[in-house]
């Protein structure tokens, strides 16, 4: 298995994994206590590092396990291009997620501590896009 | 000078097939990049670098144009 799909197969399980968490701690947690949020989200974003880590390491042996020897990972000019298209979709996205807020914020009267959690699903959703386009660019 | 898109081909394919059927792996791994990326420029989806392009080239021994050429 190349090893770049492996890895980006790894974020999106990982993403599955933390979007089951984030929504198992939404109702324990008083979204009008920015103590609280603040503390969810540095949690969340811990929970993603290592579950990322965890889930890299275990398809590596189940891709040494099942497949074999696996490829050897070369990142070539067209891998930089596909990088930087993925990054550009991810900007946009999370752009369009931040004039939103603003506006939720601006005339909905959306709390900034529920602000903060929804610029962390915006970037949450923006990651997970720029995961399969890059699965899709990658094919 | 015309604006219109230039539509380049190649003679990737065929040059393999001339070179003891070198497969996609081989020619990606003796010019370092990924297989998928010489299917990419194989099948005309992605135009390569001029620096990869010659490498292309320099692999068959080949001028640069007769590898690539623009399709009329």
């Amino acid at each position: 298995m190349d090893p770049k799909k492996k890895n980006i197969i790894a974020s999106l399980i990982t993403a599955g994994i933390v979007g089951y968490w984030m929504y198992n701690q939404f109702p324990i947690i008083d979204m009008t206590d920015p103590i609280q949020v603040g503390q969810f989200l540095l949690k969340t974003i811990g929970v993603s590092v290592i579950t990322n880590i965890v889930m890299v390491i275990m398809l590596s042996l189940l891709v040494g396990i099942f497949a074999g020897k696996e490829e050897k990972p070369v990142f070539d000019e067209r891998d930089q291009l596909i990088e930087l298209y993925v990054m550009r979709v991810i900007l946009v996205i999370f752009s369009i997620g931040f004039v939103t807020t603003l506006g939720l914020v601006g005339w909905n009267n959306l709390s900034i501590n529920m602000s903060l959690v929804v610029l962390y699903l915006c970037m949450y959703a923006a990651n997970i896009i720029g995961d399969l386009l890059k699965l899709y660019w990658y094919r | 000078m015309s604006k219109a898109k230039l539509t380049i081909s190649n003679q990737i394919r065929r040059l393999r097939f001339d070179h003891n059927e070198m497969t996609q792996q081989q020619l990606a791994a003796a010019i370092g990049v990924s297989r998928q990326t010489i299917v990419a420029v194989e099948k005309g989806k992605y135009n390569p670098s001029l620096e990869l392009a010659f490498q292309i080239a320099m692999v068959f021994d080949q001028p640069l144009e007769e590898v690539f050429y623009v399709d009329s």
